[in-house]
């Protein structure tokens, strides 16, 4: 039934989310827009150049941001894991950091090279993989989960303070790129753009498929799931493939985004009462489209002419979600540990 | 015993152990065993001798560090990850997080080596879940989540889940370890029944020294000079070997009780019968008195009906009449 309600809700999120903005236009106008009719040229612009790409990529960030959440904490079976806490997100800011500011060695500006979003994509992935990796690898050393945990806030930490170095060393116009890159935004990604980040997402969520039994198996413990006849580390590089590909792709075009994909695997836990992965993994991703789509629609204050950074209004909205779950169900434990 | 019954499981020179900073450090050496259909089998022994060690190389998940374990007279490592899944399944001590799971979602998990990647069941999957389901009785939990179940519930679950994964080897590590009294009892029954009655290998780890001995067709006692010891259960306690090998202080095998240090506070004569007589001569011995046939000290027990009296008598004092084992112990 849920199953049903879920996608029926995207949609008209996905209106309201198209119909809000500086200028307003009746949703009949934008319906017969959307539906190929030209209303008017400039209203057919401003829905089809930015309105309609914005929404796709708030959906293409919620979905795909949800799924690594619920995969890391699967596999890492912490509550607390997402692509943010254990530095991956850090990882990809490192890797547009180094993109952003070596710029100036060659004394190109990024706006200008042609190649520019593929390089910070490719930059973003690898530096997510890398720190990925790296907390993998503690994570053979280091059993319990806690200890881990620490390790990747630690490396969130140490790339962290080496983008301070580097904007240390960089011009005022580098340092306001990267901030602005920081503050995250779904706007401002052209079709070309947008296509990049789909590709990127789709593959990084079609990997899935392959993962819902590994995952499932792991809910019992990486024993159970090795006499079940899981290849683990297969499924330990399937996670970290997927993962990259999808928090990499879109920290690089859309800023490191906080609190997706930490809050919504939980919320679609409780809503669904289930930790069963075949379910687990569409209800995450309608739930996360739903989430970043109201994010994005407060975030553009409706009414006014203002529009809120977006990672802002993820934690505004994400952290009181966490903290009223944890009273209301105490046991967010239970779910998954 | 069973020499016409076809050996299943067994090992040639197996060592086994870990590598530390590549020298090899072995844990039990030279094991030759052969375990056959239909046999349960408890491996023993004291904490930290390599039983969980010996369980794992035998499942395959951790190399010999010499010699082969071969089921059906293959080596284990020839088999994939998943024809080996087909072969052996596993029950685990410890209370894993269970997450948000269903009973059904967990004994489902059986079927994994079976399945593809949609895990989507096949008629004949679902009649062996059914199937394990009814053989281990657990069909009235099947809605049940995993987190709201008991201890011993979930032990349950996780052989009906063994038992769904439908191999001919199933391999417990200590899967009694955090129950009470009566659900150890019942686990063994049931691994018991289920050897005998789906003749699959059933070998595993446990510390219930008297539930072992009174269930398994054969114990595998790891020794402490990294030996592994091979026999049926009497056998064992009559030569001596369980002693050893656990280094029993006090506890009596061959009478399954404990011995107390008797005679420090005395000797007493008891004279009575039946139950009233053994119970009484239980407290008295825990208190340190010694049951001999002539002393100073005298307890009479009287027994009319329901009611039971004891007298005491001594030396110093004339006889006196209590009613209860306590007071008694309190005169004494």
């Amino acid at each position: 039934m849920i199953q049903f309600i879920l996608p029926v809700v995207v949609l008209i999120f996905l209106m309201i989310n198209i119909s809000l903005g500086s200028v307003r236009i009746p949703l009949a106008d934008i319906v017969s827009i959307l539906s190929g009719d030209e209303v008017r040229t400039s209203w057919f612009n401003i829905i089809w150049q930015f309105r309609v790409p914005k929404a796709i990529t708030a959906l293409l960030v919620g979905v795909g941001l949800s799924v690594s959440g619920l995969q890391m904490q699967t596999l890492f079976r912490n509550p607390l894991a997402g692509p943010f806490v254990l530095g991956i997100s850090s990882g990809a800011s490192l890797g547009v950091a180094l993109v952003i500011f070596s710029f100036s060695f060659f004394g190109v500006a990024l706006s200008q090279f042609a190649g520019g979003s593929w390089l910070m994509i490719v930059a973003a992935t690898f530096g997510a993989s890398l720190v990925l990796i790296v907390v993998l690898l503690a994570a053979q050393k280091v059993k319990d989960s806690m200890s881990l945990l620490i390790v990747g806030l630690m490396f969130g930490s140490i790339t962290g303070a080496l983008v301070s170095v580097m904007q240390f060393f960089s011009s005022d116009e580098q340092i306001q790129m990267f901030l602005i890159w920081t503050f995250g935004s779904l706007g401002g990604l052209s079709w070309s753009e947008l296509n990049v980040l789909g590709i990127f997402v789709t593959m990084g969520l079609l990997l899935n498929i392959v993962l819902i039994k590994p995952l499932n198996a792991l809910l019992l413990g990486e024993q159970y799931a090795q006499s079940m006849g899981i290849n683990l580390k297969l499924t330990r590089w399937m996670v970290i493939l997927s993962t990259s590909l999808l928090a990499g792709s879109i920290t690089a075009f859309c800023g490191p985004i906080a609190f997706v994909g930490l809050a919504v695997p939980h919320l679609a836990r409780l809503l669904f009462n289930t930790s069963n992965h075949k379910q687990l993994i569409p209800t995450v991703v309608w739930v996360g489209a739903i989430v970043m789509l109201l994010c994005d629609i407060i975030a553009q204050l409706p009414g006014s002419e203002q529009v809120l950074p977006i990672n802002a209004m993820t934690s505004l909205v994400g952290a009181p979600v966490v903290i009223w779950i944890i009273i209301r169900k105490r046991k967010i434990n239970n779910q998954l540990s | 015993m069973d020499q016409h019954k076809e050996i299943l499981l067994y090992t040639e020179n197996l060592t086994v152990g870990y590598y530390e900073k590549k020298q090899q450090l072995p844990i039990l050496k030279d094991v030759n065993i052969a375990i056959s259909r239909g046999e349960l089998v408890c491996l023993m022994g004291q904490n930290g001798i390599g039983k969980s060690t010996l369980l794992r190389t035998l499942s395959g998940v951790q190399p010999p560090l010499s010699g082969d374990v071969l089921i059906e007279g293959m080596n284990i490592h020839d088999w994939s990850k998943v024809e080996r899944a087909k072969k052996i399944s596993l029950v685990l001590t410890e209370r894993f997080g269970t997450g948000n799971l269903s009973v059904e979602d967990i004994v489902t998990m059986g079927r994994y080596p079976f399945i593809g990647l949609d895990i989507r069941l096949s008629l004949v999957d679902q009649e062996i879940i059914n199937q394990a389901v009814d053989q281990v009785g657990i069909r009235d939990l099947m809605n049940q989540k995993a987190h709201k179940l008991s201890d011993g519930q979930l032990q349950k679950v996780m052989i009906a889940r063994a038992l769904a994964q439908d191999g001919d080897i199933i391999i417990l590590d200590e899967p009694t370890a955090h129950l009470d009294l009566n659900n150890r009892v019942m686990i063994m029954r049931l691994l018991k029944s289920l050897a005998a009655n789906t003749n699959k290998v059933i070998l595993m780890a446990t510390h219930e020294l008297d539930l072992a001995l009174q269930t398994a067709d054969r114990l595998l006692l790891a020794d402490r000079d990294s030996s592994l010891v091979e026999g049926i259960p009497e056998d064992l306690v009559l030569n001596g070997t369980l002693d050893r090998v656990f280094d029993l202080k006090g506890y009596d095998l061959k009478t399954g009780k404990y011995q107390h240090e008797t005679g420090s506070m005395g000797n007493v004569q008891l004279q009575g019968e039946g139950y009233a007589y053994l119970w009484t001569k239980n407290a008295l011995e825990r208190e340190g008195y010694a049951i001999v046939e002539e002393a100073s000290i005298r307890v009479t027990i009287r027994q009319s009906g329901e009611n039971i009296g004891w007298a005491i008598r001594n030396s110093e004092n004339p006889e006196q009449e209590v009613s209860s084992i306590k007071e008694l112990m309190i005169k004494l």
